[in-house]
């Protein structure tokens, strides 16, 4: 199967959440491994699902409160998504709003599970979009909580979005410059290193590094700078090889710089 | 839900005296603080912002966060010292600056509720130690080492040149931390049943009680460079623990 979209190809959609919740079965597994190795689209969803799942195992009780319970347990019983969630209620609270999507998780399993025979694309597809959605808004919500965890968390939610959502990758972006934490912003070039190769983000890096007060947040930078491989960014690297304050700051650059620099033809005489 | 007071000077000095800490107890005090607090200690959030200063944090069994700011051991106490820490309160946050910059290496001890939240970010200083607090706690340094011990919750910690040494009697499921060192070694204790995965670069020395599995989520898209990263789940994988020295090796105990 090419690994191109194409809108003729059915994609397995209920097996795929199946697999995704540990509910597979060895037959249903076979099929979907067989499907994922040609279509990156839903590999990317088996990820995104995935991540969801964990963030669902992972979220502590006690930071729901009992409205959000009910209205995620109302929303995970009922027929369709969207209208159940009160979109007001969870901007108002990142833990909540981590809850909700996981409960639009749960939502679309148990639909994937109604549906299944009846291979409802377009509603997969508007579960897919709502999913996306809901999980986009929380990472920006969690990015301007006040503690570094709630931050941190933003980020591990956000960075399998990098890819195709420019709305985080600008909120990345505004914490590389700005977040008073380092924690933080190695976090977010730790979620840049695994997403697909972003070269408006790696330029953002560059431009951010002179200014990154942290030694180790900027040694993250020159390794993920240098790996777009652009000889262009040989001047930037050379500069902080020559002036950064930090010696093992100054030894990377060389290093990555040196890297660049492309060779010159075996000569032989 | 906050009362707040400047200490005067004779109950500046008891209160300097019956600090837990006496390493510096030859330091004379140049100033102190105190706010009476009405929050549970683990509703007390305490983020204190002071550069040039050691910080020495513990757990006191009364509902007030203190602070006792004594200058180094050379110099004495004179009037330009006076108010130069400024504490305020808002809902369940305690803040606790300096109102202005201090020019030597100055000591501050902070005593806070048990089970207080802190958020501290230091610059310049010499060693962050908190101990037996029993809350979750963020430490962002520079020069200077960061020791906690016995929190609980969570921890993040950033210092730019020296060890981190954290101890987590009890972990918070779901949260992520980060531990960052440019120059120095990192030392993590943790619960038998932490759920984890590490983040860690694949240059780094990592020496661990538990058992570690290779995790390949996150591996990089077809094409790309292998990553510098290594994924390694502890009891099965969790939310993330980052760790990062760029000179010094990560040694990951069992509690």
């Amino acid at each position: 199967m090419a690994d191109t979209p194409d809108e003729r190809v059915v994609h397995p959609d209920a097996e795929l959440l199946l697999l995704a919740v540990g509910e597979a079965t060895p037959a249903q597994r076979a099929a979907v491994m067989e499907h994922l190795g040609g279509c990156a689209e839903c590999r990317a969803s088996l990820r995104e699902l995935r991540d969801a799942g964990r963030e669902l195992d992972a979220q502590p009780m006690s930071d729901m409160s009992e409205l959000a319970w009910e209205r995620a347990l109302r929303a995970a019983t009922a027929s369709r998504v969207a209208p159940a969630i009160d979109r007001r209620s969870w901007r108002a609270s990142a833990p909540v709003v981590a809850g909700l999507v996981a409960a639009v998780l749960l939502v679309a399993a148990v639909l994937a599970l109604s549906v299944a025979g009846a291979r409802q694309g377009r509603e997969m597809a508007r579960l897919r979009a709502e999913l996306h959605e809901t999980r986009a808004l929380a990472v920006m919500a969690m990015l301007r909580e006040p503690e570094s965890a709630q931050r941190l968390r933003g980020v591990a939610l956000g960075g399998p979005l990098l890819g195709d959502d420019p709305r985080v990758a600008a909120a990345f972006v505004t914490v590389l410059r700005s977040d008073p934490s380092p924690n933080v912003r190695l976090a977010v070039l730790d979620a840049v290193d695994g997403a697909p190769r972003h070269a408006q983000l790696t330029a953002e890096i560059l431009r951010a590094l002179p200014a990154e007060p942290q030694p180790a947040v900027r040694l993250a930078m020159i390794e993920l700078v240098a790996e777009l491989g652009d000889p262009g960014l040989r001047d930037a690297l050379n500069a902080l090889a020559k002036g950064d304050p930090d010696p093992s700051v100054r030894a990377r650059a060389r290093i990555a710089s040196d890297r660049l620099t492309p060779r010159r033809p075996d000569v032989r005489q | 839900m906050f009362g707040s007071r400047r200490i005067v000077t004779g109950a500046a000095l008891a209160l300097a005296a019956s600090a837990p800490s006496l390493a510096h107890a030859q330091q004379p005090v140049v100033d102190s603080v105190g706010i009476a607090t009405s929050a549970s200690g683990s509703r007390t959030i305490v983020v204190v912002k002071a550069a040039n200063v050691a910080f020495t944090v513990t757990a006191r069994a009364k509902a007030e966060v203190s602070a006792v700011l004594r200058s180094p051991r050379s110099t004495s106490p004179n009037a330009d010292d006076e108010g130069v820490l400024r504490a305020t309160a808002e809902g369940d946050t305690v803040r606790i600056e300096l109102a202005r910059a201090l020019h030597a290496l100055y000591h501050l001890e902070l005593g806070v509720p048990p089970g207080a939240a802190l958020r501290i970010a230091g610059d310049n200083g010499g060693e962050v130690r908190i101990e037996g607090v029993r809350g979750s706690a963020e430490v962002t340094h520079s020069n200077g080492g960061v020791t906690v011990l016995d929190a609980s919750g969570y921890a993040i910690v950033a210092t730019s040149n020296g060890h981190i040494r954290v101890r987590l009697i009890a972990v918070e499921r779901g949260v992520p931390m980060s531990f960052i060192t440019s120059n120095g070694d990192i030392d993590l204790t943790m619960p038998a049943d932490v759920r984890a995965t590490l983040l860690i670069d694949d240059s780094t020395v990592l020496r661990s009680d538990f058992p570690l599995a290779s995790d390949t989520t996150g591996t990089r898209e077809p094409g790309r460079a292998r990553s510098r990263l290594r994924r390694l789940a502890v009891n099965g994988g969790g939310p993330t623990i980052r760790l990062f020295t760029n000179n010094g090796i990560v040694r990951f105990h069992r509690l």
